[in-house]
């Protein structure tokens, strides 16, 4: 009887054991697992997001509409939003992007404010530490803070946020959360006002947040800096088309901070100054340091450490690649009589895609074109007056200061003449499945402390200075000609961007809009002395900004090419920071021949695939290869060459033959001296001798043409003297037997589309929703830009439009949805893939019974209540 | 019996239903133990609890593939989970299986607590398991 109690007994222990411990870990998340039992919970968890994938025409009542609201979705999902107030548009459009994008615009959000790891774990933690290092949710902060309540662009942002916070409601109250939320186990916190300038602070972080002085100062330390100018010149050695002519003036500068640290610890630094700060005087018990030698030992060391960092961050953190096509033909060369406007701007290229396109329609607003979801305003586009797209200025808005650290004091640095304390924040990271992490940013007056090793550099970006910028898209849409868009681009600070444009009275024109800092002394391409001699001074005043009205021609281009002329008085930037000029090329000679256009020849030259660089140096290799002996397979890729019409099709083998010669070139030339000078390539790809590395396609081009006997065609290492012929003659041979090895002997089966892909991965970077990789044409050259070998940049949005009849024609590889089960997540790819447009039409336009309507009605309640 | 059996099953099965409705799953495990200590017989009530567990994770999963997108929706989460061809019937097989070692956990230890309740005698447990009366 004992015995079978005692049976019961532990029978009953067992059972309450073993259910707690599986109760217990189906209910907790472990790691950057989400909880297992609320996943797979059919009711709530990650299965309600097969329903509801296809939109339906639907009446709501939404909290914060004052009058109804109609959003017309045609049948590829394009948005047509109609209000009686802008307010209600505002709404609606936060509204329509959360209900397509909410996943999206939340994982920018928490990239922009350091929350990534709160999702995903310590994989996100580099990446967070790094952001909330430069700031972005300071200068949201101090963004909003700036705007008083009876402004438009609060009452804007309000709105819009009650739009999306209206969704997350919802969607959280039906269990109906877009499938990643499921799977990362977590729930959206409600969108702020902040969140959207956070979210105009990446997009900026995306487009200017540069290394470049990073770059100069490892090589510098490496080559020393006169071998270092002769690579990576600042001035261009090859034609690049500015659209900014000259002749040039001086003028009084712009008063401008110094940084983004400055204006946001100004608090701080008062304080500071009322405590008898500095901490120290130089002429006190603290030595001053020697700041005149420029290259300081550790340099280099600080830079590659930088560059570990910047590795674990996502790639678009960073702006590495050169963006985008923009121009415009003047009324005189089209066929319609008005201005033809194209723009395609190339970013990093994903699922779902960067951008947003919408139609807005409400009383004293029209605007029509892309946004960035998060933003209630689109960025490239037109209004029923004026037409615009950007492309990225290029210019240099980040820059590195070396602060002279005081060894003793280990948070005190040495600027005009005194001793100061850096300013300390500490920053509470969560991370998913462990403890918080406790972060110290550190900042000097030029910003945040950036390295861990060598050198203490700080980064003082100019996208981190509290800025109008979002005012200034709202004035661009409501622009009522050119005057009034050029007016309202005068407070526009970062990225610097090209705003090519044309308004409906026949006025085109491109304005480099940006805060381009003047320094006091120093050489702003490498990292800056930071005892305050080389601080900035002020801004290049809006008249001197480069810009052009169309006036000395029947076109205007911008492909990133540098804006000015050699001659400009202020520094723009080195040849690192521009796109060597081979699309530029073509666009002007394009749009140089005789003859009008039409959108549509616009629409084919946006998907152009020739090489222009190939067109000047082919037949300069094929000279070299005369008179040589070849072997059969090498007479064959001469021939085949020798027919090729530069041309990077996909079934085009001239276009490989190319490439790879190309490549090899570069690499005969540079990488003796890049092995001599011990820069460690290796380790960091961006160090290496590369297609894409601009400064050195210049050199080689100009230097092939114009100066062949050039020193540096020779090979240090072996003390060869070599000419450019040679080192033609070398890299030929070497493609060859790579194509060979590689492809095959065949040399009519070396089609570029076995050499090129093009990729289009998903935002979450599962491969499974992503696109690709296929074989695909154009290269890094082309304006149809294909990167290298394996593409995942390019074509973000191609647009034309032509005041003729009011047309616009668009395309781009993606969507209107995020979730990879609607039918609109990746419906307008393939057309985009193969060169083809859509009209976007002005929702007056939109017929009534193709797509979905959704009407939104003011809460009745909160009605009443009123 | 076969109606007690058939109202404990839909009432079991409806509990677990409306429990995932409100988040609380947990309910699956609190179903299956009250079951245990209702049934008579410790199959039976195993029996029971499994088939509510099993049902109501099923039945919503259900629903899904008749409103919306399940299976391509499986396949997809499958996909994301690097399962490949087979993460479509493991996805779908995942819920329906959580729901029955929840029951199930709760059956055992809702059988196990029986002895401290004031319960009426258990009866000797049928030799005939298979008999008709006892299929629930």
């Amino acid at each position: 009887m004992k015995g079978t109690q005692g049976k019961k007994w532990l029978h009953l222990c067992l059972s309450v054991t073993v259910s707690c411990v599986v109760l217990f870990g189906a209910s907790r998340s472990f790691g950057a697992l989400p909880a297992l039992a609320d996943t797979l919970n059919p009711v709530q968890g990650v299965f309600t997001a097969a329903d509801h994938t296809v939109a339906q025409t639907k009446t709501l009542q939404v909290t914060g509409l004052q009058s109804p609201v109609r959003i017309k979705l045609e049948a590829d999902g394009t948005p047509h939003i109609r209000a009686e107030r802008a307010r209600d548009a505002w709404l609606a459009i936060g509204y329509l992007q959360a209900e397509e994008r909410l996943f999206q615009m939340d994982m920018m959000r928490r990239q922009g404010r350091g929350l990534l790891a709160e999702v995903l774990g310590p994989d996100g933690l580099e990446s967070d530490i790094f952001q909330r290092q430069l700031g972005l949710t300071q200068t949201a902060e101090a963004e909003w803070q700036n705007l008083t309540e009876d402004s438009e662009d609060y009452e804007m942002l309000t709105a819009f946020s009650q739009g999306v916070n209206a969704v997350i409601e919802e969607k959280k109250a039906d269990h109906e959360l877009p499938l990643m939320f499921h799977m990362l186990g977590y729930e959206p916190q409600p969108w702020t006002p902040q969140d959207s300038l956070v979210l105009k602070g990446v997009m900026t972080q995306m487009l200017s947040l540069s290394i470049t002085p990073v770059y100069y100062s490892i090589l510098a330390e490496r080559m020393g800096e006169e071998r270092v100018q002769e690579f990576f010149p600042v001035l261009p050695v090859s034609e690049q088309h500015p659209y900014a002519k000259g002749p040039y003036a001086k003028a009084e500068l712009d008063p401008m901070p110094i940084s983004a640290a400055q204006v946001l610890n100004q608090g701080v630094v008062a304080e500071r100054q009322s405590e008898s700060q500095p901490v120290a005087q130089a002429a006190g018990g603290q030595e001053e340091p020697d700041t005149a030698n420029l290259l300081p030992k550790g340099l280099a060391a600080a830079g590659l450490d930088l560059l570990d960092r910047l590795n674990d961050l996502p790639s678009y953190a960073i702006h590495r690649d050169s963006n985008s096509n923009g121009w415009v033909v003047a009324g005189s060369k089209t066929v319609s009589g008005q201005p033809i406007l194209a723009g395609d701007p190339h970013l990093g290229l994903s699922l779902p895609t960067i951008w947003f396109p919408m139609d807005v329609e409400a009383p004293g607003l029209h605007y029509q074109g892309v946004a960035i979801p998060g933003l209630p305003l689109v960025m490239i586009g037109r209004n029923d007056q004026v037409a615009w797209t950007i492309t990225n200025g290029q210019n240099p808005q980040t820059f590195y200061y070396r602060e002279r650290m005081d060894e003793e004091h280990p948070d005190q640095y040495f600027y005009k003449g005194a001793w100061r304390s850096l300013d300390l924040r500490t920053e509470s990271i969560p991370v998913k499945g462990q403890e918080a992490e406790q972060v110290v940013v550190k900042s000097s007056i030029h910003g945040p402390i950036v390295t861990r090793a060598g050198v203490t550099l700080a980064l003082d970006w100019i996208g981190a200075i509290p800025s109008h910028s979002l005012h200034t898209l709202l004035e661009l849409v409501k622009a009522q000609d050119h005057q009034e868009f050029r007016t309202a681009l005068k407070q526009w600070q970062a990225p610097s961007l090209n705003f090519v444009y044309a308004d409906r009275q026949g006025a085109i024109g491109i304005i480099g809009a940006g805060m381009y800092p003047v320094f006091a002394a120093g050489k702003p391409w490498m990292p800056l002395d930071g005892t305050g001699g080389e601080d900035i001074v002020g801004a290049i005043p809006f008249e001197l900004w480069p810009q052009a009205d169309g006036s000395d021609g029947d076109f205007l281009g911008s492909a990133n090419q540098l804006q000015v002329e050699s001659d400009y008085p202020y520094y723009m930037g080195t040849t690192w920071y521009f796109d060597p000029g081979q699309r530029i090329n073509r666009i002007t000679e394009e749009l140089a021949k005789p003859g009008k256009v039409t959108p549509e020849q616009m629409g084919a030259l946006q998907n152009d695939v020739q090489d222009d660089l190939a067109g000047q140096l082919v037949p300069r290799l094929l000279q070299a290869l005369q008179g040589r002996s070849l072997n059969e397979t090498e007479q064959q890729v001469v021939a085949e060459l020798s027919n090729w019409d530069q041309r990077m099709t996909v079934d085009s083998t001239g276009a490989t033959m190319w490439w790879v010669f190309w490549d090899h070139y570069l690499h005969a030339t540079f990488d003796p001296w890049w092995e001599k000078y011990d820069i460690p390539f290796k380790e960091h790809d961006d160090l290496a001798v590369q297609p894409a590395q601009p400064s050195l396609t210049q050199n080689l081009l100009h230097w092939t043409l114009d100066d062949p006997s050039n020193a540096n065609f020779s090979n240090p290492i072996t003390g060869e003297t070599r000419t450019a012929d040679q080192v033609m003659v070398t890299a030929f041979r070497e493609a060859v037997q790579q194509l060979t090895d590689e492809l095959g002997p065949q040399t009519d089966k070396w089609t570029w589309d076995r050499w090129h892909v093009r990729e289009i991965p998903a935002l979450t970077g599962i491969p499974t929703l992503g696109y690709g990789p296929k074989g695909a044409g154009g290269d890094l050259f082309t304006l149809n830009v294909a990167g290298v070998t394996h593409a995942v940049h390019g074509p973000s949005w191609r647009m034309v439009i032509d005041w003729g009849d009011d047309s616009m024609i668009a395309t781009y590889p993606g969507g209107q949805s995020e979730n990879p089960l609607s039918p609109w997540y990746q419906n307008r790819l393939e057309e985009w893939w193969n060169g083809q447009y859509r009209p976007f039409v002005k929702g007056a336009a939109v017929s009534g019974s193709d797509g979905v309507t959704w009407t939104l009605n003011p809460d009745s309640q909160e009605k009443e209540k009123e | 019996m076969m109606r007690k059996s058939l109202l404990g099953l839909v009432i079991g099965t409806l509990a677990v239903w409306g429990g995932l409705w409100l988040g609380w799953w947990w309910i699956t495990f609190v179903t299956g133990a009250l079951l245990a200590m209702w049934s008579l017989t410790a199959k039976r009530a195993a029996w029971a609890a499994l088939a509510t567990g099993g049902l109501g994770w099923a039945l919503p999963l259900a629903l899904h593939a008749v409103h919306g997108q399940l299976f391509a929706l499986a396949d997809l989460v499958g996909q994301i989970l690097g399962l490949g061809s087979a993460g479509l019937v493991v996805v779908l097989a995942l819920p329906v299986l959580l729901g029955l070692i929840v029951s199930g956990l709760g059956a055992w230890a809702g059988r196990s607590l029986r002895f401290l309740l004031p319960m009426p005698a258990a009866r000797p447990e049928p030799s005939g398991w298979t008999r008709k009366e006892e299929a629930l």
